[in-house]
């Protein structure tokens, strides 16, 4: 019997054992890496020109599998487009696209279109009937793109879909007949066109008014991979035409797609028998880690408690008190856990825990109840693992030292842990069993970093790198003096030459000045308190230069019951406007601002946030904020913030709107890490609704040491 | 360009440095592409000469000795020079650490039985895995273990007749095979080659005779 490979044979030799598991988990991972960025079965789209499941432009009536995210780049003659789609719920999916046409409209200038697209899938293709969908394309923007569509597509011998539907605006340039919609209300005849003031309003005037037309398309499916198109499409193009920057020669077009094993596609296609375009898309699941299990170094053993290191000393005798701190520091500390405070009582130990390695703090209690189970003696039968932050207590966790043996090999072990599990709001004294050598902490870093700019109709994708040094002492818990200093080495932000014309107090439109006039920058420099005025409520206060633009004090209350869904918090500030050369001078602008703030975990994966109260530019309004957070940690939101200034004081936009996205470090890396890529992106950064940004906002502080973060990420526990 | 290169081939050199806990996201990222260290446990485990287990990695072709860092009654910790374990209950695979694969945990009582009895039919499992969303899942294979012959097989130190079993699973879309080379006297698992999940498949293992 061939066990497939060779086993070496020498015993002693063990010298580079290390490297064959390591090449292999760096295989896996590769490996891995394709497989999970694979799309689901089942959901095999073609994905449009817009980048939303489809024909070849036409929409169909088909979704992506939940949660999935597809990015498409691609282009044809004068046009490319650039789109990230979400599929946000199982029948929703959401669009940002960014697309640029060249010799557009009448001056002939190149156009920079940022638009957004909804999509509600109304029946999904069941063996007997078929899927219908109803959609806006460009519903806010300046609605180069604008168009609404209801769609039915069926699938015929399974190698056969056909999409047929109706179309207004945009999809109604070709065979439109009066608007059947006008039976019911003669409003929807006319399309009063085009787009109010600045663009980035909801066109409610437009939608599904005006002239309609029916499209038609079908695709056939050669096998798993290959595909071809063809479509009769609505969408005639008559404004580029009308430039002569494209001249289309028959409503049909044409494409074929071939789909990769790691889930991307390439298609080429030809649009009205004139225009060859190609396209490349990227399908992937964001709740699928590349590498599940983690490549970390395995964690201790938990040991039968009679063979914990210091199974038999008497913690009460002085000495072997410290022997037991030292020897869990250093077991901590080699799991990049921190101990800042020690107590016992009786049978019951408590450590109090700073998590500088795990993106998932459940993990981090893992890790150093095992620690506590290989050190402390016998008699300890209750560990209680207070998380720290900043030096602040957050939460503890208690875990009985038996069910910790127990349940470490049983295979439903992680889920029995959580049923018997304490989580509470950590006890408030910060002080109690405190380590001598945990204050005064002195951290240091040097690092790169990048900044982005985006749409700047110059130059769409700006870009900033450069060192980074960051300096932080903490003389006693809570307490911290942070600086962070940063060169941009290299710049292309400062090669713009777009000057503001804000009507408002240019809080944000000033940033190419900001990047123009530093040198050496003082991105943060502040002197930080955070405290616990009560059982489940936050503090804190900051005071120095807080953000590149804007230095003041902020101060910032919040109450976040253990185990609640919903979280409130205020925060007041002061801030002034810093010079350009982002170092310690100000400017004559001043403001206070603040906002009420109210989180909620509405299950299932999202959360709502809504913040209410005065900007940078002194207007008044709210931010509202969704965001879908996957267990792994990737978030995917959105978010709007309307103000009492007017679209038109605001500028091109309307009003401020943008999408975020978060992912781990640990997620693409499949090691741990508490570093999260973090990007927002906005169609137009403008002064009105703008936020002051402060480091060490309570929710996100707080919120993965909560029990209902520490619940959900329970599953690597004992990992 | 060229200054775009140059300034990130800078700062990347900057990767790392600090004590700083939360590092940047960059230098973590390029920390990837180096080599780990061995892991200490592994090297005291060395020293103390510790027994050695050797494993294989089946599809992967690759092979590393393993050693024993605990055991515990029925379980045994193994530890591979970057941290990796493979927890074996008697000898069958149990759970996975730092292997990318999320075994967490098994039962095999039923198989063990089968097994420690030299006996042959049905036996259930159960594998609990990590998924990629942070999840615990637990899946159910049904199974059937049969003695396919009795062979003789070499292992470092000499030379052991062992029964070969034959364990085959399914669940509703999964199925694999694992091979069993058992001792009739001890009744241990000398040899085998078990199916760790779809991530890595199947590992192999040989013990070393001390």
């Amino acid at each position: 019997m061939n066990l497939g490979d060779g086993f070496d044979m020498d015993k002693g030799n063990t010298k580079h054992l290390g490297q064959f598991v390591q090449n292999i988990k760096t295989t896996i991972a590769g490996v891995l890496v394709a497989a999970a960025l694979g799309p689901g079965a089942g959901h095999a789209q073609t994905l449009s020109t817009y980048g939303t499941p489809g024909v070849v432009e036409l929409p169909s009536a088909e979704s992506l599998p939940d949660g999935h995210v597809a990015l498409t780049f691609g282009g044809f003659g004068n046009t490319f487009r650039n789109t990230f789609t979400f599929q946000v719920l199982p029948r929703v999916y959401g669009v940002f696209r960014y697309s640029t046409i060249d010799r557009f409209g009448v001056t002939g200038g190149q156009l920079f279109d940022r638009s957004f697209d909804v999509h509600y899938q109304i029946l999904t293709e069941q063996r007997n009937g078929f899927g219908l969908a109803i959609g806006l394309r460009d519903f806010g923007g300046t609605g180069v793109y604008q168009s609404e569509y209801v769609v039915a597509t069926k699938t015929v011998a399974q190698r056969f879909k056909l999409t047929s539907g109706i179309g207004w605006g945009r999809l109604a340039e070709r065979g439109s007949f009066s608007n059947p919609l006008g039976a019911i209300d003669s409003r929807f005849d006319t399309r009063p066109g085009g787009f109010t003031g600045l663009g980035g309003q909801f066109e409610l005037d437009n939608w599904f008014r005006g002239p309609a037309a029916i499209f038609a398309g079908a695709e056939y499916m050669v096998n798993d991979r290959l595909s071809f198109q063809l479509e009769y499409s609505t969408d005639a193009y008559n404004r580029e035409s009308s430039t002569g920057s494209i001249d289309l020669e028959t409503p049909f077009n044409v494409g074929m797609s071939y789909k990769f094993d790691n889930g991307s596609r390439l298609r080429a296609y030809v649009i009205g028998g004139a225009e060859v375009g190609l396209q490349y898309s990227y399908t992937f699941d964001p709740a699928r880690r590349p590498v599940p299990g983690g490549l970390e170094p395995a964690p201790l053993p938990i040991p039968p408690r009679n063979q914990a290191i210091l199974a038999s000393v008497d913690l009460d005798d002085p000495a072997a008190r410290r022997q037991a701190e030292a020897l869990l520091t250093q077991l901590m500390a080699e799991d990049g856990l921190v101990l800042q405070g020690f107590s016992v009582e009786g049978g019951h130990a408590t450590a109090r825990v700073l998590n500088q390695r795990w993106d998932v703090e459940a993990q981090a209690v893992g890790r150093a109840s095992r620690a506590m189970a290989n050190a402390l003696p016998a008699n300890i039968d209750v560990f209680t693992i207070t998380l720290q932050q900043n030096g602040v207590p957050i939460s503890s966790v208690t875990l009985a030292r038996s069910d910790l043996e127990e349940l470490q090999t049983d295979f439903d072990g992680a889920w029995r842990s959580l049923a018997r599990a304490q989580i509470e709001d950590a006890p408030l004294d910060r002080r109690a069993g405190e380590l001598p050598e945990a204050f005064p902490q002195f951290e240091y870093g040097l690092g790169p970093y990048t900044a982005f700019s985006f749409f700047d109709p110059d130059d769409p994708f700006r870009l900033e790198v450069g060192p980074e040094f960051t300096l932080a002492y903490r003389p006693m818990p809570g307490l911290t003096f942070a600086g962070r200093v940063r060169y941009p080495l290299f710049s292309t932000i400062d090669d713009a030459t777009r000057i503001s014309d804000s009507v408002l107090p240019r809080v944000r439109t000033d940033s190419v000045l900001y990047a123009q006039q530093s040198d050496v920058e003082i991105a943060e420099l502040t002197a930080e308190y955070m405290f616990r005025p009560g059982p489940n409520l936050f503090g804190r206060v900051t005071a120095g230069y807080l953000e590149t633009m804007f230095g003041g004090v902020s101060a910032e209350l919040l109450w976040y019951p253990i185990n609640s869904r919903l979280a409130l918090g205020a925060e007041v500030n002061y801030a002034r406007q810093r010079d350009f050369d982002v170092l310690f001078g100000f400017q004559n602008y001043d403001v206070i601002t603040g906002h009420a703030s109210a989180y909620y975990d509405l299950g299932n994966g999202f959360r709502a946030q809504v913040d209410a109260g005065r900007y940078l530019a002194g207007d008044w309004g709210a931010t509202f904020t969704l965001d879908r957070e996957f267990n792994n940690g990737v978030r995917i939101g959105g978010f709007f913030t309307l103000t009492d200034v007017t679209s038109a004081e605001f500028g091109e936009g309307s009003f401020d709107k943008g999408i975020r996205v978060d992912i781990p470090l640990s997620w693409l890396t499949g090691r741990p890490s508490r570093e999260t890529f973090s990007q927002t992106i906005r169609p137009t950064l403008r002064d009105g609704g703008a936020r002051l940004s402060v480091r060490n906002r309570l929710y996100e502080v707080t919120r993965d040491y909560r029990a209902r973060e520490l619940a959900d990420g329970w599953g690597r526990v004992f990992r | 360009m060229r200054m775009l290169w140059a300034a990130l081939a800078a700062v990347t050199t900057l990767a790392g440095c600090g004590t700083a806990a939360q590092d940047n996201g960059l230098s973590a990222l390029l920390s990837r592409f180096q080599d780990q260290p061995v892991s200490a446990r592994f090297a005291s485990a060395v020293q103390g000469d510790a027994p050695i287990l050797q494993v294989g990695f089946v599809d992967q072709g690759a092979s590393a000795n393993l050693r024993l860092e605990r055991r515990d009654g029925a379980f045994e910790y193994w530890i591979s020079s970057d941290g990796v374990h493979l927890v074996l209950e008697d000898g069958m695979l149990h759970g996975t650490r730092g292997l990318g694969e999320g075994l967490l945990a098994s039962d095999l009582s039923e198989p063990l039985a089968r097994l420690t009895a030299l006996s042959e039919g049905r036996s259930d499992r159960f594998h609990t895995y990590l998924n990629g969303n942070d999840e615990a899942v637990t899946r159910t294979y049904r199974c059937d273990i049969r003695k396919t012959r009795e062979i003789t097989i070499p292992v470092v130190g000499g030379e052991v007749a062992t029964f070969l079993f034959r364990e085959s699973c399914n669940s509703l879309d999964q199925e694999f095979e694992n091979l069993y080379w058992v001792d009739p006297r001890s009744r241990q698992i000398v040899q085998s080659r078990q199916w760790a999940g779809p991530l890595v498949a199947a590992i192999s293992t040989r013990v070393v005779l001390e």
